[in-house]
């Protein structure tokens, strides 16, 4: 599914988008722990989390996460958003929380 | 000088025996310790395909030293180590994957190994650490450092002296109240209602005091929303110490007619800005410590939440007192 | 929801408290990796669903009224942990299934969030 259709469909805020690439979503992902996404987010991935930190955006960038949705209406730092936008990161954010956020991508068909 | 005279030949028969009663003491409490009681379960696995600098990210993250490599069922098909990314780094393939340099032929210990087995493994290859194996899916499910072995008969060795503290500490206090079956600490009752010393040296630890807490104003027939408001903020206060002094610290709560104060206070290395650190979102943990689960930057904010009014005081160097304060409006419930 | 039921749809090992499992209504659920996002989202009676295995998951989940907690992507919960969950009478389940997947079969079958907001 295409990221456009879900950012329509969930409703979410973009916050740093791609506009050069409408990027496949291949399988959804929720988890705090940085490690945890490095081990096992892969690419294409929707990455839900309600981590907001810097270190967010490197390990999207090596996992090739195809966006962040950050949960429970959580503001991204600036520092984030500025890394995001030089690494080409998409950040959105959503105010609903990341068990609803998961559900709801699970049922558009994102395993 | 007379007092070194009195320890000159410790060892004498009387002592003798006694050795070999601690020895025969040791040796129950040492053999019979299984690998699934030593090892790491939180263990991280990573995949062959993945690359050595996805490895090396994820070690410094988890402040690690190696990592099994599984492929997508789980198996366990190699490891790697900080010795492969060094290497890796020096030789510039760090973008390669993991399956082409790994270490492929894996020893590794299943969950019933016993401690003198996986000692003599240690010296017998020279590793610095083996993955544990569930004995009938072979999936890995622990790992296991000589760090795990030496805290395993640390924690034993403590165990036992706790035992024997606690033990006395119990006879001579007619009063259980003013000691903690558990745990075996003090509460202090000149003026606190309730005090509570926090280990900072445990993560592992941290959120005990805010729970002891919970349980004494809950046996004071607090009503629980309340109680609940007072064990959150304390908890995150708790944690602070625990994450950020590098000092120990203690929690005293005192009840008054109207309300119920929470004081928090350690004596390290304080906050630097402490308006940034009211930020939510703010968070100065290390990578480490988010890895369990803490330094979201909501700790302050969780307290400011909870409580009806908090002041926190620091001075770089010096440390940090929180104290907060809770109304209570509908009083203690009727029991 | 009856907790036993939830077992099932996640293929949950019960680790603790078995013997509530029918007896636990699950109402509401929350799923976070992060202590601080558990106290601040969670309602008394909620489910947590988690990705840590220590013992300050129970401990947290004791603070704020959480009667089980699923731990999900881990391989093992460490004895530790169980011990703690008997200690404060929480339920524990165990299921090595990824956090986004459990929320995903939870939600579907109709168990709302801490906000109650579900289609």
């Amino acid at each position: 599914m295409k990221l456009s259709e879900i950012i329509e469909k969930l409703n979410l805020d973009v916050v740093v988008a791609n506009e050069l690439d409408d990027v496949d979503v291949v399988n959804g992902y929720t988890c705090d722990l940085l490690s945890e996404v490095m081990a096992n987010c892969k690419k294409g991935t929707a990455w839900i989390t309600v981590q907001s930190h810097l270190n967010i955006v490197a390990v999207a960038t090596i996992c090739g996460v195809s966006c962040i949705i950050l949960a429970n209406d959580h503001d991204y730092p600036q520092e984030t958003i500025q890394k995001a936008e030089k690494e080409g990161v998409v950040l959105l954010k959503s105010k609903l929380n990341s068990y609803t956020i998961s559900g709801e991508l699970y049922k558009l068909g994102i395993k | 000088m007379t007092k070194k005279d009195e320890t000159v030949n410790p060892v004498s028969k009387d002592n003798m025996e006694r050795l070999d009663i601690l020895i025969d003491e040791l040796k129950g409490i040492f053999s019979n310790i299984k690998a699934h009681e030593i090892m790491n379960t939180s263990v991280v696995v990573i995949m062959p395909d993945r690359t050595l600098y996805q490895a090396k990210e994820l070690m410094r993250l988890r402040k690690i030293s190696g990592l099994p490599v599984c492929d997508e069922n789980g198996m366990l098909v190699g490891i790697v180590s900080i010795e492969d990314i060094i290497k890796a780094l020096e030789n510039n393939y760090i973008n390669d994957k993991i399956e082409r340099w790994m270490t492929k032929n894996v020893v590794w210990i299943s969950e019933d190994e016993e401690l003198i087995d996986i000692v003599e493994k240690f010296s017998r290859y020279g590793f610095g650490r083996f993955p544990v194996l569930n004995t009938e899916t072979h999936r890995v499910i622990g790992i296991i450092t000589k760090a795990d072995i030496l805290s395993t008969i640390l924690n034993k060795l403590k165990n036992l002296y706790v035992r024997d503290q606690r033990m006395t500490n119990v006879l001579e206090n007619t009063d259980l109240h003013s000691i903690s079956l558990i745990t075996g600490e003090k509460l202090d009752k000149s003026g606190a209602d309730f005090y509570f010393e926090i280990n900072y040296t445990d993560i592992n630890m941290a959120g005990v005091g805010a729970a002891k807490l919970r349980e004494f104003l809950l046996s004071k027939g607090f009503n629980e929303e309340l109680v609940r408001r007072v064990a959150i903020a304390t908890y995150e206060a708790e944690t602070n110490v625990v994450i950020h002094s590098e000092s120990i610290g203690k929690i005293y709560c005192f009840i008054r007619d109207d309300f119920i104060k929470v004081r928090v206070e350690d004596y390290g290395k304080g906050i630097e800005n402490l308006e940034l650190a009211m930020q939510e979102g703010f968070s100065t943990a290390p990578d480490y410590i988010r890895e369990f689960g803490f330094g979201a930057g909501m700790g302050l904010v969780n307290m400011k939440r909870c409580s009806d009014k908090i002041v926190v005081v620091s001075e770089v160097g010096k440390g940090v007192i929180v104290e907060m304060l809770f109304n209570i409006k509908t009083g203690r419930e009727e029991t | 929801m009856k907790l036993s039921e939830i077992a099932k749809i996640l293929n949950a090992k019960i680790l603790t408290c078995e013997d509530k499992a029918d007896e636990i209504d699950i109402k509401i659920v929350g799923a976070s990796d992060m202590m601080s996002d558990v106290l601040l989202i969670a309602k008394p009676g909620m489910l947590l669903i988690t990705g840590l295995n220590s013992p300050q998951v129970i401990r947290t989940a004791n603070i704020v009224g959480i009667p089980a907690v699923v731990v999900v992507r881990k391989n093992v919960v460490p004895s530790e942990t169980i011990e703690a969950a008997k200690n404060f009478g929480i339920a524990l389940l165990h299921s090595p299934i990824p956090m986004y997947v459990a929320c995903g079969k939870l939600y579907e079958k109709k168990l709302k969030d801490v906000a109650g907001i579900i289609e």
